[in-house]
């Protein structure tokens, strides 16, 4: 206990930073526009790789 | 706008690097440059000079930097926000 009463800002700190990984926030891609391979506006995407 | 994630990271990473320096600087000069006393101050817990309190101050020394980070990131982000949106 006198451990913590002496690292408690340090404790503080991991808390959280455990915390901010635990939930998720700011984590990379945050949600802004479209990403990959799906942002073409041609209509619907084709699975299939055989064209006629 | 910065990502919290990130740059709490890469601030840690920055100041755990930084400690490393330190200790090899204050390895390799003389002790009257005061290195050993100046990481004993600013480390609760380090004392120079062994494995145990190495890993204290690596840990020590990425906390700062994390603490830097979550700090400074929403204080950055919200002076984007309101200055420059």
């Amino acid at each position: 206990m006198e451990w913590l009463s002496q690292n408690w800002f340090f404790v503080l700190i991991l808390a959280v930073f455990v915390g901010m990984h635990l939930f998720g926030h700011g984590g990379c891609g945050g949600g802004h526009g479209r990403h990959g391979k799906n942002d073409d506006k041609s209509g619907p995407r084709q699975t299939g790789g055989h064209r006629h | 706008m910065l990502n919290l994630k990130v740059v709490t990271w890469a601030l840690g990473i920055s100041t755990a690097f930084s400690f490393v320096f330190c200790v090899a600087y204050g390895l390799a000069t003389p002790e009257s440059l005061h290195m050993h006393a100046f990481l004993e101050q600013v480390l609760p817990g380090f004392k120079w000079l062994s494995w145990s309190a190495f890993v204290i101050g690596l840990v020590e020394s990425f906390l700062y930097g994390v603490y830097a980070g979550l700090v400074y990131v929403p204080v950055y982000n919200f002076l984007q926000r309101r200055w420059c949106a």
